[in-house]
């Protein structure tokens, strides 16, 4: 037991590995399938454009992941935050107003989803539950209210959805995660509550604290996330959002992301993730695979990542 | 544990590929369409046309893919087909885009989301679009100018009557001719298909008029899932149901759970399985009235790329696109179903479809000088079952 | 000389390139109690877990009961008579200790595919009679229970009347003084009924007191065989130390001295604090002293410990370190004190992360600079107390998960040296670990002593507490019965007394 350290070693490599092999693989293939088309100018720039809101959502999530929680709000957090982006801009003529609202928004968001799940004792995903039904319901309510079935931006938001600027935002919101996870406190922290919580609050840390920041963290993000998709669409409704806390998860377990969080966590999940994902949806596209096939394809690479970066402890004894 | 890993890993590797590779090949073979064979004297050209279909099921799906299948040869098209949103526009952007970034000249759509920033993108992609099965509702209503009045949209052909109304009075008289007493509507929310509440107001105004006495209850909406049972349990005395939402897949299943296919069911839509079997005197007799549009409506966006691709356009083309309306397959009595069921939609056979692609050929303006737009709009009212 | 029940013939264990196991041999009769000893990664559990059937062997032959003997799984071992009682806890959280009892037995007490539950609790309960155990009843939640009667399930379970061979894997460790009591009884119970035991074991004196055999391993090989009369010979100790360590570790096993001197400074103070299973607990400790608290599992020195860290609530009374209050372990850690746990893998230490993450835990405030925090610092951090306290280890990003139980240790002791921590709360700081490093431990705690670092040391070895404390506080009932002052008379059995 105590000299399976070359082979746990060698294990460990896989997953990363593979999540880095799932990316080249979808690369390789789909580049002959689609006879080149993946690498003209025109799908990067599409690509990098669909990337754009995964990448600064899912950057954002690793922080909630690597604990080992999930936040499913992010869907209908997303919703409202586009609404209303939109309503307040075409109220104040500011975009920096619409932006600040939401910003102000997320960030109560992410106290409530650290703060109470932690003071009433309750799992996270039960706050994550309680805000997606709130913000769903706010998002009909708004929607209703405006008695229209989607809501259109009235300020020129071309510079803002330029794939020049998407890039931009994609390398500072990279940056900042790239930095706060590697080289300071709170991500090590929440690798370390991941791991195991007990043990790092018996090392002096107030865990608490740093639950409630990695989730303010990720509401800026996702506020961000928000403004980059509405920038694009230039319009949201009542389905805005819809699916995104699921393509977040999907993303990040393409990117060999344990749903466990812990040590094992790393930020680049998240960036390779996402376009691993993109990549396979846009792949499929551009090889012009029927669609009952892609759910087929997706579902099988989805599988083989999944078994191979989320393994179970081996057990002592076979029950 | 390892080893089996491995494997399972090596059998998802071998089966994508095989996968890709059997379809990529596939889509090969069609290029190699022989244009000039006897028969066609026009000379055609090549387009790629991108598809995007609102769901990736259901009888209409497999209509509008055996239909395109059938004439893609004659009218030297090629088609990709991706599954738009129902519900998010960045969604339906990153699918336009994927379709522009394989070759797509001309993109048909059947949603309406996301209309403005996909026709930005097409617009930069000098890619044209145009609709069907779909009227373009909040876009006309909200952004007409932007939308219709864009140089890259051509128009759209509805399912159905843009103003749908006809179908929700046509019902409510065969109600009022059988004499039900109580009735319940279905429709989906009203923020995804606004005119099904019109549909309905439209019924219940005719009902009135009638048979005053009959008793219609508050209309329910089906959040895009199955009806709820406890619906049947709350109006025991129902005898007829009009579902202006997708009845066959949302309703008659519930309907044969709590045993009581002995409600009329009205519905639209239609999936060419129990709704057969069961219509009229049939079956159970429980399907009462269907209706739904015909694939061949396609070629309406189809004829208006093809001639924008070409460079040729009708001489009484309008400045501003329209949208059109097609004759639906109503189906209201034996009769209808048993036309109905000689048709493409039902049978998939090209040899049952109302235009052979010689037909297309001809009502291009590309194709055929004399044709004209009004013959185009014309043969949209030729899709019904008389 | 028994009948022979297991012969172990040349077998050799090998992980990739390391060796594990080397030809070894060895025999195993009726009526035997025979001890493994050797210090961590020497090979004793890779042995017992090769013919308990979790492990295949690479080379090599066993013979049970006179037959080839190639079990597949611990199951089958245990139908067969070779039951195995691991050192790491294996109950089901959830279920009644009656189910834990019979997991994979529950057909025994099933009819028409229900199970019988009340008939399943009457058989539990003559079980646990048969053992001694009165204070759990078949019926009662497993999680109810502690560690340590945790632990006691396992050993019922473990045992039946088929079973020829028990094998006890560091399981003392686990248990308190009571607790050992049952399972010696176990033991002798498997002897006088002509079975043999298999007994690792870290604590020498439970070994030279109960093997009637003795096998010395080091680096995967036999170095020396005992025998009873040498076993109970004077210099036993000395000589298997000398074949555990491979070289005369001498007779300075604890602090040499016995001047139990202190600078006046009061470091930690507990005033009249009172809280959960402590009562009215006073005590002063001071720059450069070590105190030992020793006591029963459940007399409350424990708990005493948290309360010093901030992580139990307290009632009543005060701790205070240097005029502040401790009530929070962020309020502790502040006040440099730090704690080593009991449960070294559940509160101490992050398995599943490097040896560095583990070191640098307690310090990132202190290392980081505006929010900053360079990783050449944390690795040089780490590396100072790796190679401070020469935890083997291939580099600092080696998981702790794959270090010996010693390493492990070491890492936790490092923790709080790399904080620069000037109080040390360590409970029980030696459990589970190997003779070699206990000196070594030793060594470094005393020398935290004459650094001026204060230190109390809560422990169930009275060997060490003895050996090691300026001050020893005996504990009973929540309360303190003693205080012993250091000196070189003060015997085990002086303080037991106190104790029960």
């Amino acid at each position: 037991m105590k000299k399976h350290v070359s082979m746990v070693r060698f294990s460990e490599h896989i997953s990363d590995i593979l999540s880095y092999g799932g990316l080249v693989l979808c690369i390789v293939v789909f580049s002959i399938l689609s006879q080149g088309r993946l690498f003209n100018a025109y799908n990067i720039k599409i690509l990098v454009q669909a990337v754009c809101v995964y990448a600064i959502m899912a950057m954002g999530a690793i922080f909630i992941y690597s604990m080992g929680y999930m936040d499913i709000s992010v869907g209908s957090q997303v919703g409202v935050y586009c609404i209303l982006c939109i309503v307040v801009t075409n109220k104040t003529g500011s975009l920096l107003a619409g932006f600040l609202t939401i910003l102000a928004l997320s960030l109560i968001c992410g106290l409530i989803n650290g703060y109470v799940a932690v003071m009433l004792g309750l799992p996270s995903i039960v706050t994550s539950i309680f805000l997606m039904s709130i913000f769903g319901g706010a998002q009909l309510l708004i929607m209703e209210k405006l008695a229209i079935n989607s809501i259109s931006i009235e300020y020129d938001m071309t510079f803002f959805k330029s794939t020049e600027f998407m890039i931009f935002v994609i390398v500072v919101i990279a940056l900042i995660s790239i930095y706060l996870y590697n080289y300071t406190q709170l991500g090590e922290y929440v690798k370390s509550i991941g791991a195991n919580e007990l043990a790092t609050s018996y090392s002096g840390v107030k865990t608490v604290k740093w639950k409630v920041l990695a989730y303010v963290f990720f509401g800026i993000c996702v506020a961000v996330g928000a403004f980059m998709l509405t920038a694009r669409t230039g319009s949201a409704g009542q389905g805005t959002g819809t699916g995104y806390a699921m393509d977040i998860m999907v993303a990040l377990l393409l990117g060999g992301m344990p749903l466990s969080g812990g040590m094992k966590s790393k930020m680049s999940s998240s960036l390779i993730g996402s376009f691993t994902y993109v990549i396979l949806s846009n792949g499929l596209n551009l090889a012009g695979v029927k669609v009952e096939y892609s759910y087929v394809i997706k579902a099988v690479v989805f599988l083989a990542v999944i078994l191979v970066t989320c393994r179970k402890k081996d057990g002592v004894l076979p029950r | 544990m390892k080893l089996k890993k491995m494997v399972a890993l090596g059998l998802a590797a071998v089966m994508s590929v095989s996968l890709l590779a059997g379809c990529g090949s596939s889509s090969d073979s069609d290029s190699a369409s022989t244009d000039g064979t006897e028969g066609t004297k026009v000379e055609t050209k090549h387009h790629k046309i991108g598809v995007g279909l609102y769901t990736d099921q259901g009888q209409s799906v497999e209509a509008i893919h055996a239909y395109l299948d059938g004439i893609q040869d004659v009218i030297d098209c090629e088609f990709q087909y991706v599954t738009l949103s129902t519900y998010d526009e960045a969604t339906n952007l990153s699918l336009v885009q994927d379709l522009i970034s394989s070759g797509c000249e001309g993109i048909i759509m059947t949603a309406d989301m996301g209309t403005n920033s996909i026709l930005a993108e097409c617009e930069s992609a000098g890619v044209y679009t145009a609709g069907f099965l779909c009227d373009f509702n909040q876009s006309y209503a909200t952004a007409h100018d932007e939308v219709f009045g864009n140089e890259y949209f051509l128009g759209t052909v509805c399912d159905g009557y843009a103003v749908p109304t006809k179908y929700g009075e046509m019902v409510a008289e065969k109600v009022a001719e059988a004499g039900y007493k109580n009735i319940g509507v279905l429709t989906f929310p009203s923020w995804a298909y606004p005119n099904q509440a019109e549909v309905d107001a439209a019924f219940r105004a005719k009902l009135k008029e009638l048979n005053p006495e009959a008793n219609v209850y508050d209309t329910v909406e089906l959040q895009f899932s199955p009806l709820e049972e406890t619906y049947l349990s709350e109006h025991p005395e129902m005898d007829c149901l009009f579902s202006v939402a997708a009845g066959a897949s949302f309703v008659y299943p519930i309907l044969v759970g709590a045993g009581k296919t002995d409600i009329a069911l009205y519905t639209t839509g239609f999936e060419a399985t129990d709704d057969i079997e069961n219509f009229g005197t049939n079956g159970n007799g429980c399907f009462k009235g269907a209706m739904c549009s015909a694939a061949e409506t396609i070629v309406y966006p189809l004829c208006l790329l093809i001639d924008k691709l070409n460079g040729t356009q009708y001489a009484d083309l309008p400045e501003v696109s329209e949208r059109v309306d097609c004759e639906p397959y109503i189906i209201l009595s034996n009769e209808d179903m048993d036309k109905m069921q000689k048709t493409l939609t039902c049978t998939l056979d090209m040899a049952d479809a109302v235009f052979s692609g010689e037909d297309v050929l001809n009502m291009c303006a590309s194709y055929n000088s004399e044709a004209t737009y009004a013959g185009l709009v014309e043969a949209m009212s030729k899709t019904g079952l008389n | 000389m028994g009948e022979i029940l297991l012969e172990v013939k040349k077998m050799n264990k090998k992980y990739g390139p390391i060796v594990a196991l080397k030809d070894v041999d060895l025999t195993i009769s009726r009526g035997e109690v025979h001890g493994l000893v050797g210090e961590n990664g020497s090979g004793k559990s890779t042995i017992t877990s090769i013919a308990a059937g979790m492990q295949p062997r690479t080379s090599g032959e066993m013979i049970f009961l006179g037959e080839e003997w190639n079990p597949s799984s611990m199951i089958e071992a245990q139908h067969n008579g070779l039951s195995m009682i691991l050192q790491e806890a294996n109950t089901i959280p959830g279920c009644t200790v009656a189910e834990n009892l019979f997991a994979g037995r529950e057909n025994e007490f099933a009819k028409w595919g229900f199970v019988n539950s009340k008939k399943m609790n009457k058989a539990a309960d003559e079980i646990l009679d048969k053992f001694g155990i009165t204070h759990m009843r078949g019926k009662d939640p497993i999680d109810q229970f502690g560690f340590e009667d945790r632990k006691l399930i396992e050993i019922a379970r473990a045992v039946d009347d088929k079973t020829e061979i028990l094998v006890v894997d560091e399981t003392t460790t686990a248990l308190s003084l009571e607790g050992r009591q049952i399972l010696y009884k176990l033991m002798d119970d498997m002897i006088k009924r002509n079975k043999a035991v298999i007994f690792i074991s870290h604590d020498m004196d439970e070994i030279l007191e109960k093997c009637t055999i003795l096998t010395v391993l080091r680096d995967g090989e036999i170095r020396g065989v005992l025998n009873e009369d040498e076993i109970k010979s004077v210099q036993s100790l000395g000589t298997i130390r000398q074949l555990m360590v491979g070289r005369d570790i001498g007779d300075k096993f604890f602090r040499g001295d016995f001047d139990s001197g202190h600078l006046d400074e009061v470091a930690l103070e507990f005033s009249n604090v009172s809280g959960p299973n402590v009562k009215e607990f006073n005590l002063q400790l001071h720059k450069g002293e070590i105190v030992g608290i020793g006591g029963l599992s459940g007399c409350g020195m424990h708990e005493v410990g948290k309360m010093g860290f901030g992580m139990e609530n307290i009632d009543k009374g005060h701790v205070r370190s240097g005029g502040h209050e401790i009530s929070s372990a962020k309020e502790a850690t502040d006040n440099k004190i730090g704690y080593i746990s009991k449960n070294r893998d559940t509160e101490a230490l992050i398995l599943q992360g490097s040896i560095d993450t583990n070191i640098t835990m307690a310090s990132l405030a202190d290392i980081s600079k505006a929010g900053f925090i360079s990783p050449k610092k944390k690795a040089k951090l780490a590396k100072e107390q790796i190679d401070l306290l020469e935890i083997k280890c291939k580099s600092g990003k080696q998981w702790v998960n794959t270090l010996s139980g010693g390493n492990k240790q070491k890492v936790s002791f490092a923790k709080w040296i790399a904080k620069g921590s000037e109080i040390v709360i360590m409970d029980c700081p030696t459990r589970g670990v190997d003779i070699g490093v206990k000196q070594a431990m030793y060594e470094l705690i005393n020398q935290m002593k004459c650094e001026g670092k204060a230190i109390l040391m809560i422990s169930e070895e009275l060997s060490e507490l003895i050996g090691m404390s300026d001050r020893l506080i005996i504990m009973k009932d929540s309360k303190i019965s003693k205080e012993f002052t250091r000196s070189e008379s003060l015997s085990e059995s002086d303080v037991i007394e106190y104790m029960i």
